[in-house]
């Protein structure tokens, strides 16, 4: 059901083989969520996602590009189980979700509203263990791994106050790692990175997913972002009613580079979908 | 100039000017009715030797610390679940609405009559003056808790009582603070109020009594008790929260007042 021809020819191809082989760790079938605002006469239903088909494999960096207001945020926190869907189905390793659980964890967009900020750097990583009940000793040996992997080694004992926007996304990060999660929920967690400090980061989430080896699902609105660190990108169509409508393959070797002439190919036919007329209608 | 400027911050160049203006007024008006510092400090000395003015200190000092403790207790754990419980905010928020329009003077009379004229009735005084204000801002503070923090607890494994023990109360702490401090003020107006009606011991008795033996230095030294009290009680409170509750975000939002 392509608009785009180009999308699944050349460098770019639509659904990858391996698709089909594995079993997928997120599967999604005919997904719909719905709000209702005001009561009574007044009563409004805004149908946020409608009909979302989407397989997720392990493993996988996967993206969810598109304009703000279209539901991606919506979609992750039915996955992280904040939120119920209204249709469909949703199942993680075969289950359906009921809940949120420590197999799935979300990194928010900003980090001052998530972090806790009378817990220091090494607490608030050693959060999640701290709650399931383990011992100090043992919480400071994984811990100490992820302040060493997010790249905090030095700033175990500063408050979320005393860090830059960056460090603070690395604290998030290290705390969900130190979980050790299945899925990592990622909403927009670059967005309010200046641009140095964006790009740096985007490296780090890279190396990051290829030492770990965790299952990504990253959202944002920015298409050279997706493009830099997708395996593949899950194009959204506008709201009401928005859906997955369109998977495309970025096999590009990481990292990647972004001057090169095949980056700006995939960049330009994405950037090519968003200014199309037809996307506005689909 | 620097001494000025350091004497600025620390507020002596302050106290030095209110001593200097109250002295001009008092040598421009009759000192009866409007004493000077030295009359003033001269009344002090007065109430020291016969011993009054510590006792007097003491004792408004004890009702006003003993019903705010017992107010701030009372306060925490029914803000705790009037702000996490949206049915229960609903159900009592009408009466908060109400009864913090009637200032716990109001109630001096009744709480005579209720609880008989001693101690008793003066606490639960300053309970009362305590009690809403603690209670609305620890109340605000648990509606004003992030989601984020909320649900990145839930989906790092936290349960719902850990919710309330691990990331509620920490992030209510300010806020609670807050309720605390302005508390002690309003604690402080009320006992003035109670003891000048029904006391014979306290600075408000003081004050009261004084003008009976037309001791206008005994009343400046009352106010100026009050002051100090008020004052110290606040400083100290901060320091602790400075100290003590540092982590918590206390120090930066308690500048100007609240």
């Amino acid at each position: 059901m392509s608009y785009y021809p180009l999308i699944s020819s050349g460098t770019i191809i639509e659904g990858s083989p391996e698709e089909n082989v594995q079993s997928p760790i997120i599967s999604i079938r005919q997904l719909g969520k719905s709000f209702q605002s005001g009561a009574g006469k007044n009563a409004v239903r805004y149908q946020v996602l409608k009909d979302v088909d989407l397989n997720i494999n392990k493993g996988e960096f996967f993206i969810l590009l598109g304009p703000s207001g279209c539901g991606k945020s919506t979609l992750l926190n039915l996955i992280a189980g904040f939120e119920k869907q209204t249709e469909g189905e949703l199942l993680v390793d075969g289950q359906a979700i009921e809940r949120p659980g420590k197999e799935r964890a979300m990194v928010f967009q900003h980090p001052d509203a998530s972090l806790f900020p009378w817990l220091n750097v090494r607490e608030n990583i050693e959060f999640g263990l701290r709650m399931q009940g383990m011992k100090k000793g043992e919480r400071k040996a994984i811990s100490d791994r992820y302040i060493e992997l997010a790249g905090l080694t030095g700033h175990e004992r500063k408050f979320p106050r005393e860090l830059s926007g960056g460090m603070k996304q690395r604290v998030q990060i290290a705390r969900v790692l130190a979980n050790e999660p299945d899925i990592l929920l990622m909403d927009e967690p670059l967005g309010a990175l200046d641009a140095f400090t964006r790009r740096v980061m985007q490296e780090e989430l890279v190396r990051i997913w290829s030492e770990t080896k965790k299952t990504i699902i990253f959202v944002t609105h920015d298409i050279q972002e997706a493009v830099l660190l997708g395996g593949r990108i899950g194009i959204m169509s506008i709201g009401p009613d928005s859906r997955v409508f369109e998977i495309m393959d970025n096999r590009l070797e990481y990292p990647r580079d972004l001057t090169s002439r095949e980056f700006n190919l995939i960049q330009k036919k994405l950037q090519g979908i968003f200014q199309d007329d037809l996307y506005f209608h689909l | 100039m620097r001494y000025v400027r350091k004497g600025l911050q620390m507020g002596i160049v302050s106290w030095l000017l209110f001593l200097v203006l109250w002295q001009l007024f008092a040598m421009n008006s009759n000192q009866d009715y409007f004493p000077t510092p030295v009359q003033t400090l001269h009344g002090a000395i007065e109430l020291i030797a016969d011993n009054s003015l510590f006792t007097y200190v003491f004792i408004s000092f004890k009702r006003v610390l003993l019903g705010w403790l017992l107010g701030s207790l009372l306060g925490i754990p029914a803000g705790l679940l009037i702000g996490r419980f949206k049915w229960l905010r609903q159900l009592v928020e009408p009466y908060l609405n109400f009864f913090r329009f009637i200032p716990a003077l109001a109630f001096i009379t009744l709480f005579i009559l209720w609880f008989g004229i001693g101690e008793q009735s003066k606490v639960i005084l300053i309970m009362y003056a305590t009690l809403f204000i603690v209670i609305l801002n620890t109340a605000a503070g648990v509606v004003n808790v992030e989601d984020d923090k909320i649900r990145s607890a839930r989906s790092l494994g936290a349960s719902e009582r850990q919710i309330l023990i691990h990331v509620i109360i920490p992030a209510v702490v300010p806020a609670f603070f807050n309720g605390v401090r302005l508390a002690m003020g309003n604690s402080f107006m009320a006992i003035v109020g109670a003891e000048m009606i029904a006391a014979n011991e306290g600075v408000g008795y003081l004050i009261w009594t004084s003008r009976l033996y037309s001791k206008t230095d005994w009343i400046f030294v009352g106010l100026l008790l009050l002051g100090l009290m008020g004052f110290i009680g606040d400083q100290l409170l901060r320091w602790l929260g400075k100290t003590s509750l540092k982590r918590y975000g206390i120090a930066k939002e308690t500048r100007f007042g609240r």
